[in-house]
Parts: structure tokens; C-alpha cells; sequence
């Protein structure tokens, strides 16, 4: 009997050690599948020279305009004349979302796999130039042709004195007002300073009470680089600039940034604002008219346009755009989103993916054709063509270019940006949506910050 | 030619097994090892090799945006050992996966008893309620993202017209009703699962035992606690463990709805890990943060193990 009941055990033990050893795969899959996100090689790959001007030529392209619905049709018909006027030239185009673009083309580059052409913006561009994997354009480019582009975005694709990013629309945040919303709440005109939107945005808030659905300021506070992009002209008006590559800690303890702050948690407070929105979920909104200002590019009025369907005509007696509000200083500030074109060091024709880039930013079909009606954005150039002066002859191309341009500014873009934007952007949401005192806030985003800094290895000015 | 017999479950050989027999039965299981080495080798490849190579990294300053990895040692630990989002990600995680598991098992529980005795025509009230686990997390996570809009959602619109609330409840958009909402879209999705296990748990229950607990003089609510839910534990522990696991690693569902905010209210492990390694760049640290989740997630592998285990003993 007792070998019967020491059989039963051992099965048992054996059946035990079975279910465990199942239930530690189990975990080890669910666990290690997403560790391997985590997971890099360090192989990077050599650039190659450039092959006779006839031979087949393959460039392949990484970008999100042919992954969004307003701006894909466009692309496509435009990459489809550059391969008619090129014969030899296939341009194979990699739709990436605009939210993935960054950390894919970093992991690209990682693995040796890095697209020759790519459409980046901002604080991509920044990563991917700290990370030395652009080829510098100028030996392609030529001084002439530099000097034909604004000098605003010359300097906006520059980084350690390269020019690595060479501009393709000019896309400044503005702010986007709905002039039957605000004519109906009785403002006459968009607003010039903070204390002016923020009189404004009350009278809004009377005029229409919660349940018609009406959101004053479609303002994007989420927790992303892009969060702290559209966050950071408005820290500008209240004279606070929260960080810079060259120091370890952030200026946010400081009489300016509480400013900034309050001002944040009015917005939360009041209901002017709907926290943790992305700003393409109030484009949706405003396409409704239920948005009176939001903060936003040129590209507002595609995005818009491909929900309701507007005419030109129509959208520009409806919306208007100009600067973003100035502070008590009386300097405006936006921040510049200019979709740019990089090469990578990789690229394997650098003479035949320059020659792409330079059409399909610059020339008058490409701008004619693609720029201005599928992303309602400025070309890069100075000077303007025949060819497409029509086209932007309108209210809003004028703002952009005349008044709201001029106000770029670049943030600190770069390594350290991409850790401080987390801890900046969850305190500007606390702010807003909590009673959280704002020095307990300001406290906490320096401490999330040094220890992110420190993680990352970035803790040296 | 020798023909092996052996003892009939529940009986025992009187000398065990012949020796020859048992020599004869390892032979043959050593030859047999080689048809599992392509799995073997999948499964080193896919899951060895990711989770050894996250240790790895985890002692690294490794970023995407810096090509030069050095060895930091512990530093990353240290790090995480004071890091105050780490924790409220921790604690969020646990919240998570503590409440929808929760309540979906209680409700999948509640619902298979109540719908126990469905039979016939009213069958289909269980597939309809069945349903939701058809439907793609993003899907669901967006159905309920638009639904709890602050503004213009159906769900506060009812309150509002029913006069239940005075203002828009801000669901997603407030550190206080951001996780409960998140939780609720994920028991939606996840209660229909713990009715299937539960549903067919009971169909095991042996009619006989009912009907002695039934002459005995046990009432409804006495044979749902004495006699039925002792035949679910071990369904329960098994579907709790699966459910713990998947809460554990659910991406999908609060990326989509919430991002992980606003701030960090409904910041989980898996989400930090994310914004650490895609949007921080900083795949040293995410690597030591998924390395710590992978170890908690263990120690409740190993642990719900360890409970079946004794309940099939017991």
C-alpha cells in the first residue's frame, strides 16, 4: 500500500512541478515578448556610393504623410510623377504613424535597417541627429540652394552646425479660432495676450454651457514630447523655459513656471480645457464647430476640411488663424513643427535620394500639387513661384507667413528633452486636473527629472 | 518479444515495475527528446532570448539615441529603487489587475449561476453575453473612450438629462475617474471569459451531489456555497491566474483609452516600460523596470501554482 500511495504523491509532485513549469513559461512568454521591445542589436550599417545616374535607382521613404487619410492620396500621386519623370527611380514609400515614427526610425538605425529618406519633425529630428545617423546635406544641397529656403528653417534643421534635416512644409503652431463661435459669444476679434484669451474663454464658457458640448481651447496637454512642444510658447509668455540641453536640472521652481501653472489650472479648473486629449481628437471636434481656439498647425485646416468635407471658401470665412497670445512682455512665441526630410548616413544613392528630396520639397509641381493642397501648409522657400502664388493668395497662408512665422522659436530639443517632458508634461496635467499644491508639483517634476536624467546616463551638464 | 505490463491506476505492482522494463522506458524516452528540440529551440529564441537579453541590458546605459552602451552595474536598480513613478506605476498595475479581476470573476461567477438553468429558447442570452470577449481590445478600449467623453459622451449625456449630475462627469480626463473608468471598460471585455470557465465548471457538477445536498435540506443559496463553488476553486484559480497574467501585460486596453494619464493615474508597469524605452529612449532602465515586473509577475506564477497545487491535494 505504501508504494501506492508514494506512486500517487510522486505523480502528483510530477503533475505539480508539470502545471508549475507551464504556469513559469506562461509567464516567461507574456513577460518576454514585450521585454523584447526592449531588445536592440548595436549592427549599423556602411553608406555605399552613389551608382551611375541611368542605373535602377530604389529609395526608400519613411514617412507618415502616406499613413494619414488627408495627406496619403497626395503623396502617392506626387511620388507617382517623380517616377515618371524619373524612369529610373523607384521611390518605395513606408507609411509609419506619426507616433511611432521616432523610436521605429531609432530602432532601424539600431538594426542596420534605417529607410534612405525619411519625414521627421522636431524632437525626432533632434534624436536622430544626437544619435549620428544623418548624412549632412549641404555637399548635396549647394549654398544656392540653402540660401533660396527661409532662414528660419535653415536653422531649424541644423544641428552641431550640419545641416542634416532640409525643411518640407512650414508648419508654426497658431492659434485657430472659429469666428461663429466667436461672434456669437460677442468677441470681436482673436485675442493677443494670454489675459485676453482667457477673457475670452469665459465668455465662451457663458455663452455655451456644458451640455452643448462646446470646448473653449482644444489645447493638448498629453504626456508626450509633442504635449510639451505645444506647452512650451505658452511657458514662453509667462517668462519660464523649463530646460536646456546644457543643465541637469529644470527650471520649474520658479515664480514664472507657477505663473505658467496657474494659468494651466484655470484652464482644467474653469473647463476651458479637456486634459489628456491629443490634439487631432479637438480637430475632430472643431470640424463640428464646437471648438472656439485651438492651438495647432497649418495642417489644421486639412484635417478639418477632411471630416467636413468644407470648401476653401468656406473654411476661411469660418476659421481664422494668428499668434499664439503674447505674455505681459509683448512677444509672441511659436513653436515651429515643420515637417523636414532627412538622409540617413546609410542611404545607399545619397545623390538620387537628395535629388528626390529637393523635388518633392521644393519644386513648383511638388508644392503645387502636394504641399499646399493636401497639407494647406507654405512651401520652404523665400521667394514665392508663379507657378503656386495663387494658391496661397488666402487669410490664413498670409498669418502664417507674414505674422506667425517669424515667432519660431526652437526648444531644447534632444537628449535631455526626451527625459524632461515626461515629468514637465504629468506636472502640467496635475496642475490641471488636481488641487495639488504647485510647489508640491514643481518639487516633484525636479525629482522625476533628475532621476530620469540619471537613468539615462545624462546626469553631466 | 517481451511485453511490458503495468500496474492499473490505483493498483501497485507487487515488486514495482521489472527493471529491464524501466531501462527499456528511459531508452525510449531519451530517443524521443529529439522531436522536441525544434520546439525547444523556438522557445529559447523567442522568449530566452528576449528576457536574457533585457537582463542584459538592464546593467546597461543603453539608449536609442546614444550608441554607446556601458556596463552601470546595479545603477539602474538603485535607481528604480527611488523612483516615485515606478511605484505609483506599481501600484496602478495592482489596482488594475486587482480590481478587473476582481469583479469580472465575481460577475462571470454571478452571471453563470443566474444563467445556469437557461436552457432551450433562452440559450442565446449566454452567447450575447458572451459577446464582448469577441471584440478587439482597441475596439472595446475605444467604444468605451468614446462613450465616457467629458464632452459630447453618451454617458454623460444620460446623466445630465436624467439630471443625475449637474456637470459633465470628466471620466477620463480626472485623476480620480480615470482608473475606475479604465477598469470598467476592462471588466466589460473580461467578464465573459470568467462566465465560460464558470459555465462549464458547473456542468462538472455532479447532479447526484446536488440532489443528496437538495434531500439533505440545503437551499439554493447553501448548495451554491457548500457544493457548487467547491467544484469551481479549481477552475477559479486556473482562469484568476490567466487573468492576473494578461491584466499584468495589458497594453492595448489603456494605451487606447488613456495613454496613461492624465498625469500618471493610470500609469501601469507595461505603460512605463513603453514611454521609457519608445518615448524616453532609455532602454537600460526600461529594460531594469520590465526585469522587476518580470520577477513580481513570477513570484504570483509561482505562487497561484503552489495554490493549485494544494487544492488538488487537498
Amino acid at each position: 500500500m505504501s508504494t501506492s500511495v508514494d506512486r500517487t504523491v510522486g505523480a502528483r509532485r510530477r503533475q505539480g512541478r508539470s502545471r508549475r513549469g507551464f504556469g513559469i513559461a506562461a509567464v516567461v512568454a507574456a513577460g518576454g515578448m514585450v521585454l523584447a521591445a526592449c531588445s536592440s542589436s548595436s549592427s549599423s550599417a556602411s553608406s555605399a556610393t552613389s551608382p551611375a545616374s541611368t542605373a535602377p535607382v530604389t529609395i526608400t521613404f519613411a514617412n507618415w504623410a502616406s499613413d494619414e487619410s488627408n495627406t496619403a492620396p497626395g503623396l502617392k500621386a506626387a511620388i507617382a510623377l517623380y517616377e515618371k519623370e524619373n524612369p529610373n527611380v523607384t521611390i518605395v514609400s513606408q507609411p509609419v504613424s506619426y507616433s511611432n515614427i521616432g523610436s521605429q526610425l531609432l530602432l532601424e538605425v539600431r538594426s542596420g535597417d534605417a529607410p534612405d529618406v525619411a519625414e521627421v519633425q522636431g524632437d525626432y529630428t533632434a534624436a536622430l541627429a544626437y544619435d549620428s545617423a544623418l548624412a549632412p546635406l549641404t555637399p548635396y544641397a549647394g549654398s544656392s540652394f540653402v540660401k533660396s529656403l527661409v532662414p528660419q528653417s535653415v536653422t531649424e534643421g541644423t544641428y552641431n552646425g550640419q545641416f542634416v534635416a532640409t525643411p518640407w512644409i512650414i508648419a508654426p503652431f497658431g492659434l485657430w479660432y472659429n469666428k461663429n463661435i466667436l461672434a456669437s459669444a460677442g468677441i470681436s476679434g482673436p485675442p493677443s495676450t494670454v489675459t485676453a484669451l482667457e477673457s475670452d474663454l469665459a465668455k465662451v464658457k457663458a455663452k455655451y454651457p456644458p451640455s452643448t458640448g462646446m470646448i473653449p481651447f482644444g489645447f493638448d496637454s498629453t504626456n508626450r514630447s509633442f504635449g510639451l512642444d505645444i506647452n512650451w510658447s505658452f511657458m514662453k509668455d509667462f517668462g519660464a523655459t523649463p530646460m536646456s540641453e546644457s543643465t541637469t536640472t529644470l527650471a520649474v521652481q520658479t515664480p514664472q513656471f507657477t505663473n505658467y501653472l496657474s494659468f494651466i489650472r484655470s484652464l482644467g479648473q474653469n473647463g476651458y480645457d479637456v486634459p489628456n486629449q491629443l490634439q487631432g481628437h479637438f480637430r475632430a471636434i472643431a470640424a463640428v464647430n464646437k471648438v472656439a481656439f485651438a492651438v495647432d498647425g497649418p495642417y489644421f485646416q486639412s484635417a478639418v476640411q477632411a471630416t467636413n468635407h468644407m470648401t476653401n471658401a468656406q473654411f476661411y470665412s469660418t476659421f481664422g488663424v494668428t499668434t499664439i497670445p503674447s505674455g505681459s512682455s509683448g512677444t509672441h512665441y511659436t513653436v515651429p513643427t515643420d515637417h523636414q526630410l532627412v538622409m540617413f548616413k546609410t542611404a545607399k544613392n545619397k545623390a538620387a535620394a537628395w535629388k528626390f528630396m529637393q523635388w518633392l520639397t521644393t519644386s513648383p509641381q511638388a508644392v503645387k500639387d502636394y504641399t499646399i493642397p493636401y497639407e494647406d501648409a507654405l512651401p520652404p522657400l523665400k521667394q514665392t513661384n508663379p507657378a503656386w502664388a495663387s494658391l496661397v493668395n488666402n487669410p490664413n497662408f498670409t498669418a502664417y507667413k507674414n505674422v506667425i512665422e517669424p515667432t519660431a522659436i526652437r526648444p531644447g530639443w534632444g537628449p535631455k528633452y526626451d527625459v524632461a517632458f515626461p515629468p514637465i508634461m504629468t506636472g502640467v496635467e496635475t496642475a490641471m486636473t488636481t488641487a495639488t499644491p504647485l510647489a508640491q508639483i514643481e518639487s516633484t517634476m525636479q525629482s522625476q527629472y533628475k532621476t530620469a536624467l540619471q537613468s539615462a546616463g545624462l546626469n553631466t551638464p | 518479444m517481451t511485453t511490458e505490463v503495468l500496474p492499473a491506476e490505483g493498483t501497485t505492482h507487487p515488486a514495482g515495475p521489472p527493471t529491464w522494463a524501466r531501462f527499456h522506458r528511459l531508452i525510449r524516452k531519451k530517443r524521443m527528446l529529439w522531436m522536441v528540440l525544434p520546439t525547444l529551440a523556438i522557445l529559447a529564441f523567442v522568449i530566452a532570448y528576449p528576457a536574457v537579453r533585457a537582463v542584459q541590458l538592464s546593467f546597461t546605459s543603453t539608449s536609442l539615441i546614444n550608441p554607446v552602451a556601458r556596463g552601470v552595474g546595479f545603477t539602474n536598480y538603485r535607481t528604480l529603487f527611488h523612483d516615485s513613478v515606478f511605484y505609483t506605476a506599481l501600484k496602478n498595475t495592482l489596482v488594475f489587475t486587482g480590481s478587473s479581476v476582481l469583479l469580472a470573476g465575481v460577475g462571470g461567477l454571478v452571471l453563470a449561476l443566474l444563467l445556469e438553468d437557461f436552457l432551450g429558447r433562452f440559450r442565446w442570452v449566454q452567447t450575447v453575453l458572451l459577446t464582448p470577449w469577441a471584440v478587439p481590445t482597441v475596439v472595446a478600449a475605444y467604444l468605451f473612450r468614446y462613450m465616457f467623453e467629458e464632452s459630447g459622451g453618451v454617458v454623460n449625456s444620460v446623466l445630465l438629462q436624467l439630471h443625475l449630475v449637474s456637470h459633465a462627469v470628466p471620466f477620463l480626463a480626472s485623476p480620480q475617474w480615470s482608473m475606475p473608468t479604465v477598469v470598467l471598460a476592462n471588466v466589460w471585455a473580461q467578464l465573459p471569459f470568467f462566465l465560460l470557465v464558470f459555465s462549464a465548471g458547473l456542468k462538472t457538477v455532479p447532479d447526484e451531489v446536488v440532489e443528496a445536498a437538495r434531500t439533505d435540506g440545503a437551499g439554493r443559496w447553501s448548495i451554491v456555497r457548500h457544493v457548487k463553488l467547491h467544484y469551481l476553486r479549481s477552475a477559479a484559480v486556473i482562469a484568476v491566474l490567466l487573468m492576473v497574467i494578461a491584466n499584468f501585460n495589458n497594453f492595448p486596453h489603456i494605451e487606447s483609452m488613456t495613454g496613461g494619464g492624465p498625469g500618471i493615474s493610470t500609469t501601469t508597469l507595461v505603460i512605463y516600460v513603453y514611454q521609457l524605452a519608445f518615448s524616453s529612449y532609455d532602454v537600460g532602465y526600461a529594460s531594469a523596470v520590465g526585469v522587476v515586473w518580470l520577477v513580481i509577475l513570477l513570484v504570483l506564477a509561482v505562487g497561484f501554482v503552489r495554490a493549485v497545487r494544494m487544492e488538488g491535494t487537498s
